[in-house]
């Protein structure tokens, strides 16, 4: 019975030491990608042709029932 | 029950999946294509270099490529779409690579069926080299907008207002709260408790899973 427990909490150690490593990542990412992610103030001139085109394409599909 | 698609706003995808395609129908695949747009390039892109041994593609073949990719996502593809088979990544780039390949087939560029199957495969399967880290980078920016798009949904333009001056223009809190007005005390606490809010959405396991291809 004691190992069982020393096990389980070896393992829930284990668990919140790669939950700790997990979150420090992400919080790096966040730090590193936050700054890139601001939308453009304006559309990208390809954007929009884009999105005629779609437009036509999407007339051209049927519709779901 | 639809399947769960990663990392993009639920009201988003569920605004895609009404077939009455109204007002808000529209709007959703054009937050759809602003969201994805650079991942999808960059994915049409390497995969018209690689089947063309390099060759840098024309902007329109691109577009049109990125065009059929959104249009055929939002209206049919998105059902076909199922988490246990693949990540949402490879989703994508497999239909960017079946819209490179079909254009190229028609311009008979392409290599005899029999050597494809390998070929694509090799292709979808990369994942080193230039090509594959400018993927990486463009998707997880892609999962990133996706995510603030969520993040802007829970909190209130003031708050995101204040987040968006400090963490995504990188403004000092001071020049902050003097450009809004507020004590500094707001801005700190507003960008800690938005922050918090944005950790807690990476940290579903859609997100993790996800960003991690």
């Amino acid at each position: 019975m004691e190992n069982l427990d020393r096990h389980s909490s070896k393992t829930a150690a284990a668990s919140n030491e790669s939950l700790q490593a997990d979150l420090i990542q992400m919080d790096e990412d966040l730090a590193r990608m936050l700054p890139k992610a601001m939308p453009e103030a304006e559309e990208l001139p390809e954007l929009q042709r884009i999105k005629n085109k779609i437009r036509l394409l999407l007339a051209d599909s049927p519709q779901d029932a | 029950m639809h399947p769960k698609l990663p990392d993009t706003p639920h009201s988003l995808l569920s605004e895609l999946r009404n077939p009455d395609r109204g007002s808000s129908w529209q709007l959703s695949w054009e937050k759809f294509l602003e969201i994805y747009y650079p991942a999808l390039r960059t994915m049409c892109s390497n995969s018209y270099r690689f089947h063309t041994g390099g060759e840098e593609p024309a902007g329109e073949v691109i577009e049109d490529a990125v065009a059929s990719v959104v249009s055929d996502f939002c209206t049919k593809a998105q059902h076909r779409y199922d988490p246990p088979k693949g990540n949402f990544r490879g989703f994508l780039k497999t239909m960017c690579n079946a819209r490179i390949v079909d254009h190229l087939r028609k311009e008979k560029r392409m290599v005899p069926h029999a050597e494809m199957a390998n070929l694509v495969d090799r292709h979808l399967q990369e994942t080193t080299g230039a090509g594959h880290e400018d993927e990486t980078e463009s998707y997880r920016l892609a999962l990133l907008h996706s995510l603030l798009e969520d993040v802007r949904l829970r909190v209130s333009p003031r708050q995101f207002t204040i987040f968006e001056l400090v963490k995504l223009k990188s403004m000092p809190a001071e020049q902050a709260a003097a450009e809004l007005s507020v004590k500094r005390g707001v801005i700190d606490n507003t960008v800690y408790r938005v922050m918090n809010i944005l950790r807690e959405l990476a940290c579903r396991p859609e997100y993790k899973s996800e960003w991690k291809t």
